[in-house]
This record gives C-alpha cells, structure tokens and sequence, in this order.
C-alpha cells in the first residue's frame, strides 16, 4: 500500500512540475513557438504511424484471410461462426492443392516433366538470366553506343509496352502455329519462352531495356573513357566496367523477371508449353477440371479424410476455397523467398535511380 | 590442358589479329556505332518476329474473315490462315450490334482516367513518407512491396473459374470487414450527408486496388527522391522552411519528370486488368458469327482483331491524354 501511495504522489509531483513548467515556457514567446513546433511534429508522426499501420493492416489483410481460409475443415466453409480461427483445424485443403498443382508427383519416373515446383523455379531462372542479358546489352547500346537511327528503334521498342499482349493474342498464336523460328518450331515447346526471353520480347522486356538504358546513361562517363585510353575495345568495356557498375539495375531487373515469369499465365496459354512441361500457374488457372480426378483418385485409394461431408467436389465454396488454398501454396515460395533477398531488392532500387 | 591452349591459341590468334587490324583502321567512335547495331540486333530481330508482323496481321485481319485451315492431315505440312476482305464489317458489328462493348470501353475509360490521377498522387505520398526516417521501416518497405510480387494473372483467374464461385464465395464469407464494422452505416450514423457517405464508401473500397496497383509507381519514386540532390535539402533547412515547403518547392519539382514514367506505366497496367479484357477474350478462340442483318458471316479472329485494336487505340488515347496533363506540370532540373 505505502509503495502504491508513494508512487501516487511522485506521478502527481511529476505531473504538477511538468505542469508548471509547461505554464511558465508559455509565458516565454520563443519557448512557446519551440513547444508549438514539437507538439506539431508529434501529431505529425501519429498520423503518419496511423496512416502506415492502417495500410499495411489493409495489405496483410487479405493474405492473413487467405491464410485463415485455407486452415478450415471443410465442413467449416458455411459456418457462420468462423470469422479468422477455423473451428476445426486441417490442412486438408493444403493436400489437395497439393495434388492439384502437382507440386511433387511420385507417380512418374523422371522428376524433370512431373514436378510443376522444380519446372516453374527452372523456367523462371533461365528466363531471368536471359533478360537480364538481353535486356543490359540493348539498354546499353542505346544508352552509349549512339548510331543513326538508334532513337527511333528504342521508341519503337517502348510502343511494344504501349500495345497490349492481348492485342496480339490472335495474330501471334496463328502466326507461330503456322512459321517456325529459324527452322525451330515454336509451339508447344518450353524452349519457345526462352527464344522470347533471349531475343528482347519476353514479359515486359520493354521496361527493362528503358530502365537498363536510364541506368547507362547516368553512369559518369569518365568510367567509359578511361577503359578506352587503357585499350578495351566495347565488348570489355561493357563486360568489365559497365555491367559491375550497373549491379543495382541487374538486380531490380533480375527479381521482377523472375516473379513476373513465376506468375505468367498469358505466354503459358499463348505458346502451349504448359503440355509438356507442367507449370504452377497454368495448373492453378485451369484447377476445377482437375479437382475431380483428384478427388476420385483420393477416394479410390480409400483416404478418407472428408469424412461427414457428402457430395463437397460439387460445391461451388468448397472449389472456391482450392482455389484460394492453390494460389496461397503458389505464392508462399515467393513469400519466403521475397523476405530473404527483401533487402537487397529495397537497396537496389534506391541505387538504381531512374531519372527521366 | 596446355595442349588445349595451344590449340585455342592457334584458332583465336588470327582472329585475334583480324580485330586488331580492324581497331586500327576504323575509329572508335565508329567501332562504337558498329558494335551499337551488333547490340541491338537480337533485339531487332525479336521485335520485328514476335511484334510487328504479329501487329500488323493484328491490322489486316481487323478487315477481313479469318480462318485457320490447321495442318493437311495427309503431309502433316501447314496450309496456313485464309483471309478474305470484308471491309470495316467487323468494326460496325462491334460498335452497332455487340451488347457491351461500347460501354464496357467507355466505362474502362473513365475508370484509367480517374485510376491515374489516384495512383499517381498515393504512391507519391508513400514514397516520401517511406523515404523520412521511423522505426520499422524496413517491415513497412517490405510490406509496401508484397503486391508487386503478389499481382498474378494466373490468381485471377483461379479466383474468377466461373461466376459461380465467385458469388458462392462472397455469399458464404462475407467480407469479413463489413460484417464487423460496416463503415458506410457508420458514416450514416454520424449525420453526413449522403454523397459524401457514397464518396467515402467507394474510396474505402477502392483502397485495396489502388495499393495493390501502385507497387511499381512507388518504386519509381522512391528511387528519384533518392537522386535528388542532398545538398537542395540542407540549404532549404538552413534557411528555415518547413517539410512542407520544402516537399512542394523541392521534392515535387524533382521528381516530376518521374510522373511521366510512372503515369504511362499506369494507364498499361490499370487499362490491363479492366473488364474489357474479358469481352474481348470470348472471341479469342476460332468460331462464326452469323447475321441475319446485313453483315453476313464474320468470324471470331476477325472480331478479337478488330476489338483488341479499338482497345489499344483508346489505350494510346489515355496515354496522350496523360501526357499533355502530366507534361503542364513537369520540371526539368539543369545543373
């Protein structure tokens, strides 16, 4: 009690002190503009705290919900009750994406053709590779090895951004159907991607190649100059002045190729290749034929994991939430990986300085 | 291994010496122009295979029938893609007989239209904020970042597999937010006028979609206001002015130039995820479309054709629109 009391009166000491002063500095016009100031400051760091958390809440969101979702039996799917803890913990859902993406099929011999996980993590790095070589040495050449005409042909290369893929879509599929690539057929063959990738046309070259050029041009070109008077000719100037110089473009560039390959869809379906070589994405855009099957197969084997729930693969929620669990289970590589290399990435970018 | 070098050597050598020669003969400023269109040249070739034949094909079956006769079942060799002239048929069915085309374009429109100057200001304001010291900026920076890596088309379309799932699962969870607290019958509570209620009832809801779009602009920015110049900063300090004059007088004028990076990039990407996509992609598979007024036959490429082209003009439309806007405020800073 005593302890308390004495506690008591130090807070209402502290308070009376602090208060007298607050009265006395108010009398003193310059003190008065100083605490003015610093009372301004605060409320300016609440909001703009508020403002951030409020944000970020709004951005979590739907992940935290995606996430909640996904744990849910699904006899909990129409339970009212349920807001973000499940009542029944499962991960029933997360064994069937599972088996929907086929992110690990044992059935087949060779893991290559059958593992979507390994093909798209292939897929994504040969073709980040790929652009960021094509993408550095055109970004380049426009920037500094300036010829006639050289303006023309990176303005006609920033109209590819301006026209939309899906305003090819057509023409692009009959035409590659129908010609070959310098006696490579295109179609259906996962090297197609890579022929895309390596020739400037991949996803959204055309950015990297203007953000690759932004780059060149702001590096001093006394870099440039001093290799030449040393005796390099343009190929090692490029090679070992330039591109080390360029580290945070060849990082911004490589990380959104990657991501943007891992979540393509559109030249997956354009070209075909997804036949042959099983990807995340397209197994997760095309999921509802699939669900069936592998429901039957599950009930062939004799697991019964649904147990008191009748007739679920005709549910439309219940197909709803595979999907949700699906495309939670292809982005959660991603996530993982994106907190490693997150810092990297930030840093790169503040490095990369694109200034128009 | 040395006798590998040797041979290597023996190869390399008189090309070696080839280049030599021709460093000696020809300038530098003129290699530089050689090795320029050497650069560009896989570039070239990509662009004029997998862009411009395909866009203008794009063009020439806007105005005409197209079908694709597929392989000769017997030689296994490509027949090809027959077109057969019809003049602006296509078009006038898109404008005069489709249901919803025109309106879904002109909705789209004005959504971009509305989206750009949204967008543009958010993420502005993000990147300073993200740019001035606090703690937890490294979290707040990665959590800013997750919708660029998040926005996946393949998701979209796993999330949309029909209209059916899509109201199934909005019936069944409701949105969580506005079952707890719902914010419009809040406002309401509160005696505001109702415009202004419907106002803030859209812009809560479109806060999602405008962080979720607004990753890459973002990015845009925060690297500019990186390369502004520190010493613009301090003088502006030492003479006394306030974080907010010292946004509007420098900041702003900095990063304009960026604004036009930034509102292009805008307009494709909003312009891409509007509804007029999927109208469009209903003609995206082979198909006849027969007409009893007129038109006659036409075919689904021939429509895809003419539709994707009309998207892309409107595309470029807003994108000239922007900018003239966005080039009224722009500063160019010459040291």
């Amino acid at each position: 009690m005593m302890n308390n009391e004495a506690q008591k009166t130090t807070f209402k000491e502290k308070f009376s002190t602090k208060w007298k002063e607050f009265t006395e500095d108010l009398k003193d016009p310059v003190k008065r503009k100083v605490r003015g100031k610093n009372t301004l400051i605060f409320f300016g760091k609440l909001i703009r705290a508020l403002i951030l958390i409020g944000l970020c809440f709004v951005i979590l969101l739907p992940i935290i919900e995606k996430l909640s979702a996904a744990l849910r039996h699904p006899s909990d799917i129409s339970n009212p009750q349920v807001v973000f803890v499940p009542d029944k913990f499962s991960i029933v859902n997360f064994q069937i994406s599972w088996e929907l993406l086929g992110i690990w099929d044992t059935s087949a011999s060779s893991l290559a053709t059958t593992s979507s996980l390994l093909n798209t993590i292939i897929l994504s790095t040969v073709c980040m590779v790929l652009q960021v070589m094509a993408s550095a040495v055109a970004g380049y050449s426009f920037a500094r090895l300036k010829f006639k005409g050289s303006n023309i042909i990176f303005y006609m290369v920033l109209a590819t951004l301006v026209v939309p893929n899906e305003t090819l879509h057509v023409s692009r599929g009959l035409f590659l159907t129908n010609n070959s690539f310098f006696g490579i057929k295109l179609m259906s063959s996962i090297f197609s991607m890579y022929i895309l990738a390596a020739f400037g046309q991949g996803i959204r070259s055309a950015i990297f190649i203007y953000l690759f050029r932004q780059f060149f041009k702001n590096l001093p070109s006394e870099l440039e100059e001093s290799a030449q008077v040393d005796g390099a000719g343009v190929i090692r100037t490029f090679w070992s002045v330039m591109l080390p110089n360029a580290r945070g473009a060849v990082v911004t560039v490589g990380l959104f190729s990657f991501v943007w390959q891992w979540n393509d869809y559109y030249f997956a379906n354009l070209l075909k290749y997804s036949v042959s070589f099983p990807l995340l994405s397209t197994k997760l855009g095309g999921n509802t034929e699939r669900l069936d099957t592998v429901l039957s197969t599950w009930k062939a084997a004799g697991k019964e994991v649904l147990e008191g729930v009748e007739d679920i693969a005709q549910d439309p929620t219940f197909r709803g939430l595979i999907a949700n669990t699906a495309a939670l289970l292809m982005m959660l590589p991603l996530l993982i990986g994106y907190f490693f290399v997150q810092k990297l990435f930030v840093e790169s970018i503040e490095r990369t300085g694109i200034v128009g | 291994m040395a006798k590998v070098k040797e041979i290597l050597n023996k190869i390399f050598s008189p090309l070696k010496k080839l280049s030599a020669y021709i460093s000696s003969k020809i300038k530098y400023e003129k290699r530089q122009a050689i090795w320029g269109i050497v650069f560009i040249l896989p570039l070239m070739i990509g662009f004029v295979y997998f862009f411009l034949i395909p866009f203008c094909t794009t063009i020439i079956y806007s105005f005409s029938n197209v079908k694709n006769m597929g392989t000769n079942s017997e030689t296994n060799q490509f027949i090809g893609v027959i077109t057969e002239w019809v003049g602006f048929d296509n078009y006038k069915y898109i404008w005069n007989e489709h249901a919803t085309f025109k309106q879904t374009l002109l909705s789209s429109f004005g959504n971009t239209l509305l989206n750009v100057p949204l967008i543009l200001i958010f993420s502005l304001i993000v990147a300073v904020v993200l740019n001035s010291e606090f703690r937890g900026r490294a979290f707040v920076r990665a959590v800013f970042f997750m919708p660029v890596i998040f926005n996946s088309q393949a998701i979209d379309v796993a999330m949309n597999t029909g209209d059916l799932i899509g109201t199934a699962m909005e019936e069944a969870n409701k949105d969580v937010f506005s079952t707890m607290f719902n914010f419009t019958d809040f406002l309401t509570n509160a005696n505001l006028p109702a415009a202004a209620v419907k106002f803030l009832g859209n812009a809560s809801k479109s806060i999602f979609n405008i962080i979720s779009y607004s990753g890459v602009q973002i990015l845009i920015f925060l690297s500019g206001i990186q390369s502004v110049p520190k010493h613009l900063y301090e003088a502006a300090k030492i003479e006394g002015a306030t974080q907010y004059e010292i946004f509007w007088k420098i900041t702003f004028p900095m990063v304009s130039p960026l604004m036009l990076t930034a509102g292009v990039y805008t307009v494709v990407d909003s312009f891409l995820r509007s509804d007029i996509l999927k109208v469009i992609n209903r003609f995206k598979t082979a198909g006849n479309v027969t007409f009893s007024g007129g038109l006659g036959n036409l075919t689904n490429y021939g429509i895809h054709a003419a539709m994707s082209l009309l998207f892309c003009l409107s595309s470029v439309l807003i994108i000239a629109i922007v900018i003239f806007v966005i080039s009224k405020v722009v500063f160019y800073y010459d040291e």
